[in-house]
């Protein structure tokens, strides 16, 4: 079955809505090019090339294949000759050795899907020589000065301290920011080389490096640049100790991917709830991450979601119950009211025709409960609920509003309830909101789900970012969690070890039923 | 993009070309002609001048908002305005690269040994436009001491981008000819220069009174071109005697 090699593929991209398309354009791709696995492999470089790249890169590796318009990043334009992942020197093109690297690892969090095990060694080299030698200017002309990269030290607190100066002084954070969200002065205005607009990296998600969270792969990034992109080469500006110094500082910035616990535990106080993120009542409460993809279930479809995690703590008193909610926005967009102008159509969001300049949209974030719970309720629709199955939107605006809706479904706009029980609280510093959002325990509201200690309740989350053009239907979104105020029996910790292996599994069997549909 | 990819077959071409006679890569040293000893130079060669008249208006500079950069900004007490179009006082333009675009002798030039500067000073290159021979290094000075990343886009050339964060100079150069290479600072997205990569030494830019000189030239028929960043090339084809004189007049009409 041709279908399996991207098991692990799967696996590895499911942060990434848009690698989900990605894949998803491959899988079907493959099903319709009836590749027999048991034939002898093909290493006709240019059959490989047309068969399984030219519909992201063009036929004439010109990076406008036909979906090319659904992407971002693009994919690459070979014809320009410009390689982002290289082990030589700035502006010099890539040893046939770091193409074959790339293409085998694939570019995390993009749609260039990792090749390695789904086309052979010797298939891989075919349709790297066969496009390099076609369509890469100045290929094989001359022998490109390569950066040597020795073998990287152990890394010490002394490294790391180091390397926080080097950071200052070469003003990394002029793009990256202070913490590496992403977020420096000079990171709106940012062009790639075909004159699109680029981010930097946000270097705090190990799990969003294109090229590697290594330290091998760091040292390599900043020591050769990364063409055809803004990012430049800082070799020549610093030594090799330096740079490693540079570099365990850089991965030091790295915060764990979401692990996959699905379960959001509510510790209880006897205190009044903070209203203080730095409140040290909060520490009392696990953090717990979730990652969030674009929504792609209704059209248009939003491949290129702007938040791909959020991470929450909880706790409650005898009355209330509070949220912190944190999450990664480069830029803080606190004006609304824009009007969509994007037509409703039935495919994913061309970028092409996307308009540049849609908004103003404040960034939001929408955490969402079933509006009914108890025996022999089926939970509702993750995304917004359905008809007869509603949810309830906890939806807050940048515009620091907050608003109860009930949602039935990404067909229908969620409605206004009557009244909202929700006080919410927000700040955005460097790159960063940290949302609190607080509610009763009871409201007496017929429109509320009831929360109770014990209780199991199901819980997702949506956000927007208003500066990538996000508003109503495109927004990124989390499959169901739950949420549980703790009780402290000792069974709970079994059923919560349980649950959460119940909760990955039925996450990660959305995201393939989707990729493969 | 098809002109783009002819463009670049046509590149491809000269790059082989290089190759084929060893000076392909791209050394810090300056490639091919320069190890011939200096060949029956010009001492007392023709000269090509004359003036870039402009007509009509210009578009009105815009201001630009440095506040991010207090080191750059506090370099510019009337405040720092866009360099599109510079018009002299006397009807005259600046910053046109005029350039022997054809009827040169088929010979290799010599490359200076000297480099030409490119000075980045109050977030803005110096000079604006610039000319170079091919092979002839490139010194890229950072006089503000902040970052600045020098991020060429050539499309004959290799392109490159180097972080320069402290006060320093780097060296490179283009092998291959190429009129404009835009240069930009990612950093500061105000910051564009041109380069002019020539494989002879017969350019230059008009100044602050609108003039511009070529001399050293062989007797011989040319084909001159002036290039402007926003107005675009003209040529002219002119004449000159051993060691004579020609006036040119070029003029660009405003809106
Ligand atoms: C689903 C679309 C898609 C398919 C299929 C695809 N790519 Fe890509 N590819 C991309 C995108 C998007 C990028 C750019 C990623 C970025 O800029 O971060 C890319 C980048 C690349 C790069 C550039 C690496 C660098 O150093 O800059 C290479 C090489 C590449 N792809 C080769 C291939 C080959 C070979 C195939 C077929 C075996 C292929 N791609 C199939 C989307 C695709
Ligand atoms: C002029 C802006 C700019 C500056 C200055 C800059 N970067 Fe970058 N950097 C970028 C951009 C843009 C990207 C993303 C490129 C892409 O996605 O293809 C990037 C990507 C990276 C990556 C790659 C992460 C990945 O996806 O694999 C690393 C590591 C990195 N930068 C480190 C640094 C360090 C360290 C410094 C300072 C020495 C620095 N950068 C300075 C703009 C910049």
């Amino acid at each position: 079955m041709n279908r399996l090699p991207f098991a692990p593929v799967l696996r590895r991209s499911l942060p990434a809505a848009l690698a989900g398309l990605g894949l998803a354009l491959v899988l079907s791709a493959l099903h319709s090019s009836k590749s027999p696995a048991s034939a002898q492999p093909s290493v006709d470089g240019k059959s490989i090339y047309l068969e399984r790249c030219a519909f992201c890169h063009g036929e004439n590796g010109d990076g406008n294949g036909p979906v090319a318009r659904y992407l971002n990043p693009r994919p690459r334009n070979f014809t320009l000759g410009q390689f982002r992942f290289r082990t030589t020197a700035s502006g010099e093109l890539p040893l046939r050795e770091d193409v074959i690297t790339i293409v085998k690892q694939g570019v995390r969090g993009t749609a260039m899907p990792r090749w390695e095990g789904v086309l052979s060694e010797a298939e891989v080299e075919a349709v790297v020589d066969y496009l390099t030698t076609s369509f890469v200017p100045f290929w094989g002309t001359y022998d490109p000065p390569v950066i040597a990269i020795p073998d990287p030290p152990r890394v010490t607190a002394g490294m790391i301290e180091e390397g926080a100066i080097q950071f200052q002084e070469l003003q990394c954070w002029k793009c990256h920011g202070e913490q590496g969200r992403g977020n420096g002065s000079s990171a709106l205005s940012l062009t790639d080389e075909t004159d699109r607009p680029i981010r930097p990296a946000d270097l705090t998600k190990a799990w969003r490096y294109k090229g590697g969270s290594d330290l091998v792969s760091i040292y390599t990034r900043f020591s050769t640049g990364m063409d055809g992109t803004p990012m430049p080469s800082f070799y020549d500006v610093i030594d090799e100790e330096q740079r490693w110094a540079l570099a365990a500082y850089v991965r030091s910035l790295q915060t764990g991917e979401p692990s996959g616990e699905s379960v959001l535990q509510a510790a209880f106080t006897s205190q009044d709830l903070p209203t203080d993120p730095d409140d040290p009542l909060w520490d009392q409460a696990d953090p717990t991450s979730y990652f969030l993809t674009g929504q792609v279930i209704v059209g248009p479809r939003w491949q290129t979601p702007g938040v791909d995690a959020v991470t929450a703590r909880a706790l409650y008193n005898s009355t209330n119950l509070a949220l912190l909610i944190e999450w990664d926005d480069p830029f803080q967009d606190t004006q609304g009211g824009g009007i969509d102008v994007l037509p409703q159509a039935g495919t994913y969001v061309d970028l092409e025709t996307f308009p540049q300049n849609v908004g103003p949209f404040a960034d939001g974030l929408a955490v969402q409960m079933p509006a009914m719970l108890g025996e022999g309720v089926a939970k509702p629709y993750f995304a917004w609920g359905q008809p007869g199955n509603p949810v309830n939107l906890w939806v807050w605006h940048a515009s620091d509003q907050v608003q109860e809706f009930i949602g039935t479904g990404l067909k229908t706009e969620p409605a206004a309830q009557a009244n909202t029980n929700v006080a919410a609280g927000a700040d955005w510093t460097d790159g960063r909101y940290r949302l609190i959002l607080t509610r009763p325990l009871s409201t007496g509201d017929p429109d509320d789900i009831e929360v109770k200690p014990g209780q199991f309740i199901p819980i997702a989350f949506q956000a927007w970012d208003g500066s990538k053009g996000e508003t109503g239907t495109r927004l990124s979104l989390s499959s169901w969690n739950n949420l549980v105020l703790e009780q402290p029996t000792p069974i709970a910790a079994y059923l919560y070890a349980g649950l959460a292996v119940l909760g990955v599994g039925a996450g990660e069997w959305w995201l393939y039923r989707r990729v493969r549909s | 993009m098809l002109r783009r990819a002819s463009e670049l077959l046509i590149v491809l071409g000269v790059a082989l070309a290089l190759a084929a006679c060893g000076g392909g890569a791209e050394p810090p040293s300056p490639s091919g002609g320069e190890a011939e000893s200096p060949p029956a130079a010009t001492p007392a060669g023709a000269t090509i001048s004359g003036v870039i008249k402009f007509t009509g208006t210009a578009p009105e500079a815009e201001p630009i908002l440095m506040d991010a950069e207090p080191i750059c900004a506090d370099k510019y007490p009337e405040g720092a305005f866009t360099e599109l179009v510079i018009a002299n006082s006397n009807g005259t333009l600046q910053n046109v690269f005029v350039y022997v675009k054809e009827g040169l002798p088929d010979q290799e030039w010599p490359v200076p040994s000297e480099g030409v500067l490119l000075d980045q000073n109050g977030c803005r290159y110096h000079p604006h436009v610039l000319g170079i021979q091919a092979g002839q290094t490139l010194i890229i000075r950072n006089s503000d001491g902040i970052l600045h990343n020098i991020h060429p886009m050539p499309v004959n050339n290799r392109p490159f981008n180097l972080g320069q964060p402290v006060v320093m100079d780097s060296e490179k150069s283009f092998p291959t000819p190429e009129v404009m290479i835009p240069v930009e600072c990612d950093v500061h997205d105000w910051m564009l220069g041109y380069i002019g990569v020539l494989n002879h030494p017969f350019f230059a830019v008009s100044g602050s009174d609108g003039s511009f000189s070529i001399s050293g030239l062989p007797a011989g028929d040319y084909v001159v071109e002036a290039w402007h960043e926003l107005y675009g090339t003209q040529t002219i084809s002119v004449s000159v005697a051993e060691g004579g004189t020609e006036q040119i007049e070029f003029t660009y009409t405003g809106s």
